[in-house]
């Protein structure tokens, strides 16, 4: 250390035709080998500042760009993004946008074929880093047939056989599950003291104990630059959860209320809306992602799917949805065949969702699809904008919002569609926490309005605060079916689930010695923080 | 689109050129001997070779390749409009000539598909931006069509999502250009440039263009096997023109 890696001075920028400046007076300087975590709400401008630390912004997004940026004394604005890349590895928010290779190693290899490595250290670089990120075994597959989470594995690994100085990772861990994602910071700590790294992460419970400095940006204002520690002395934990970031679990103790309260739980187990019975499927040409799976979801409850990358929980969604035929067993959805005209699905990318020019539009189709007339529709998609706080935004192109902004509009279409069935993948991954809560809350609220609601996801904090049935896949077998106690009391199937318990649900239990009452508070305080009421 | 799979056949080993250089050769040929019988010749090596190489075929590229086939062969058919009448139904006459020529059009044209259908299912696209680049072809062109390959499958995979997603909200596909457009290639579009920025700034950010020249871990060299395989199918050619000449 002592060496300056990162300085940031005074930076401001504006979007090519965007209203405001989206980053105003940045400062902060890194020494190297220090790790920085940048926290902030949805749309605070954090993914805008990395892009400037590599030159994306301004040589690929352009924009007014002000004040200065140095890595490693260079300018990326200056020196261009390929140049950069002897310095700087970038592992963006979307893995699959970001292949460019047929095959596992190839893609690896790619940075390291365009500046030259010679073949013997390339390919031995190649290893290690597969090696690292737990895809050794999957050298020789084609990218095309990986999950979303080995995909972003897959994108941490290009990033890492470049043995960069510095490291940018905004949201690196994403779409793995629990278990990869800890087993994936174990993995970059090593690095710790030799590279220096910036990283954007919501779950910050992974990462908190590597971290040297935080950054915490809120409408593109430095609202905290220093030690990790320091940034509960210099603002009060109530203000940082209004913010909506996400912040360390176990350090949030103190907010939460011991006696558990009631959050109104769940009807009385009533005939199942869904059931699959013993459902296999093979992807044409590829491998078998299910094998012989049954489940069931009640109406009035809602159903969380989890279970390690590539287990098939998006595949099972498409099967409950009927998108996909199963090729033995049969599904059924109120003693009907599955139709996707009959449920509601959010996607893993919203992108997929929005038909219409605007966001008032986009929501008002759907409103008609659920039967309402065209003003009716209209009226009724304004104020549901309001309700998840997306109102400023309803004359907008949908694809001009943030990621989080965009996942809250999926679930928004498919909640006005006012269908029986909710099928969802990955709700609230992207989400800072006043928009994850606003979406839990969400989803609970539609279950107790009677509907049958499915999640799949990797957010263990969700699991633990919204579910009241739990399925586990692994390896396109369902393995477990049954209460979210009963599978928070099997430490076994939880490491087989690749699931590890949030830990302050883990405290809580400690503190209160009963799994019960215990996950009754860790609700409470993560679904109404403020206090309010269920 | 990429119809790319792997496999291990006798193509498969063949580096891209001398693939590209024996489609080539085959379309040379039946330009220089244009008859029935020298096609055929063509016809039965591409059949042979479809055999060894057993590729996946989509069921539409089938479709598709049959009705160019088919339209080509009858359309050139019936603008023959002299010689022995073969068929009248009045507001349609077929000659035997008309005949002749429409199923000679049409094999060679079959014969052309299924050669480039060899190539293009047996061939790696990264292997063929390698190829192109050995040619002398600034790496940073040759890998402009193998990136195009590569989004094929997911510019699909986004048009089967939005479909599936307007399913879902009972949105109806209408024929109605301006509505189509608006509702499908719109959003299909800005996914699309979504997608190539992020794949540009993918490909820059791993130093894609810093340097003239790039390493390939998986070179791409003619090797014995390439040289006999143009050599047996030259010799093929030469004997079978010969023996249907003489």
């Amino acid at each position: 250390m002592g060496n300056e890696a990162v300085e940031v001075s005074d930076l401001w920028f504006r979007y090519l035709g965007g209203r405001s400046f989206v980053l105003k007076g940045i400062s902060f300087s890194l020494e190297e080998g220090e790790w920085l975590l940048v926290l902030g709400p949805t749309g605070s401008g954090k993914s805008t500042l990395l892009l400037t630390l590599n030159g994306i912004i301004p040589c690929f997004i352009p924009g007014e760009l002000e004040g200065e940026v140095r890595v490693f004394g260079l300018d990326p604005a200056k020196v261009g993004v390929a140049e950069m890349a002897r310095v700087a590895a970038i592992v963006l928010q979307d893995p699959e946008a970001q292949v460019i290779a047929f095959t596992v190693e190839e893609e690896v290899a790619f940075a390291l074929e365009n500046l030259l490595v010679p073949r013997d250290e390339g390919l031995r670089r190649v290893a290690e880093a597969l090696r690292a990120v737990g895809l050794e075994g999957l050298r020789r597959e084609a990218v095309d047939t990986l999950s979303m989470g080995q995909k972003q594995r897959l994108a941490l690994a290009s990033a890492l056989a470049l043995r960069p100085r510095l490291l940018i990772l905004d949201e690196p861990t994403a779409h793995l599950d629990p278990a990869s994602a800890l087993e994936f910071y174990k993995v970059l700590s090593r690095l710790r003291g030799e590279t220096t790294v910036i990283v954007v992460e919501h779950r910050v419970d992974y990462v908190w104990e590597f971290v040297d400095k935080v950054l915490l940006i809120e409408n593109g204002v430095v609202k905290y630059f220093g030690d990790p520690e320091g940034l509960f002395n210099r603002i009060s934990l109530p203000y940082l959860l209004k913010t909506g970031i996400w912040i360390p679990e176990v350090l949030a103790g103190e907010l939460v209320r011991r006696e558990p309260g009631e959050l109104g739980g769940p009807s009385p187990p009533s005939s199942p809306a869904i059931m699959a019975k013993q459902v296999s499927y093979r992807y044409p040409g590829g491998r078998e992602a299910l094998r012989q799976v049954s489940i069931t979801a009640e109406e009035g409850r809602v159903t969380c799917i989890l279970g390690p990358n590539g287990s098939g929980k998006t595949t099972l969604l498409k099967l409950l949805a009927g998108i996909l035929k199963p090729d033995h067993g049969y599904v059924l959805i109120y003693g009907q065949q599955p139709r996707p005209e009959k449920v509601a699905y959010v996607m893993q990318n919203p992108e997929h969702m929005f038909v219409a020019r605007s966001v008032l539009e986009d929501v008002a189709l759907s409103l008609k699809s659920a039967g309402y007339g065209e003003g009716e529709a209209r009226r009724r998609a304004y104020s549901l904008l309001k309700e998840y706080n997306l109102e400023e935004y309803a004359d907008r192109s949908p694809f001009e919002l943030s990621q989080g902004e965009k996942r809250l509009l999926s679930l928004l279409l498919m909640a006005a569609l006012n269908r029986r069935v909710i099928l969802m993948d990955e709700p609230t991954f992207g989400l800072d926490r006043r928009y994850a809560g606003i979406v839990a809350r969400e989803l609970m609220k539609l279950a107790r309005a009677g509907r049958t609601v499915v999640v799949a996801t990797h957010d263990t904090w969700l699991v633990s605060a919204i579910s009241d049935k739990v399925v586990v896949l692994r390896e396109g077998r369902a393995v477990f079916e049954g209460g979210v106690v009963e599978f928070l009391s099997q430490p076994k199937l939880m490491t087989e689930a690749s699931f590890s318990p949030p830990p302050l649900l883990e405290a809580l239990v400690g503190e209160l010695g009963d799994l019960e009452k215990a996950l009754l508070t860790y609700k409470r305080y993560l679904l109404y923080p403020g206090g309010e009421g269920a | 689109m990429s119809l790319y799979y792997e496999g291990a056949s006798l193509l498969h080993r063949l580096t891209p050129l001398t693939k590209i250089v024996v489609t080539l050769i085959a379309i040379s040929h039946m330009v220089l001997f244009p008859q029935l019988k020298y096609i055929l010749l063509h016809l039965m090596a591409a059949t042979a070779l479809l055999v060894t190489a057993r590729p996946r075929i989509p069921i539409r590229v089938w479709a598709g390749a049959l009705a160019v086939v088919v339209g080509h062969g009858w359309i050139n058919a019936v603008m023959v409009r002299s010689g022995a009448l073969l068929l009248d139904l009045g507001w349609l006459k077929v000659y035997w000539e008309g005949l002749e020529l429409g199923i000679t059009l049409a094999a060679r044209v079959m014969a052309i598909i299924l050669y480039s259908i060899l190539a293009a299912t047996t061939t790696n696209p990264r292997d063929l931006a390698v190829s192109i680049a050995k040619l002398g072809v600034d790496y940073r062109y040759a890998f402009a069509a193998y990136v195009t390959f590569r989004m094929a499958p997911l510019v699909r995979r986004d048009l089967e999502n939005i479909l599936v997603s307007r399913k879902i909200r009972r949105i109806k596909t209408r024929v109605n250009p301006i509505e189509l457009m608006a509702g499908i290639l719109a959003p299909l579009l800005s996914l699309v440039v979504r997608r190539s920025t992020l794949l540009s700034i993918s490909m820059e950010s791993r130093a894609f263009g810093a340097l003239r020249s790039r390493a390939y871990y998986w070179d791409v060299q003619p090797g014995a096997g390439d040289y006999a395989f143009l050599a047996a199918f030259l010799a093929y050619l030469i004997v079978g023109t010969c023996l249907l000449t003489y």
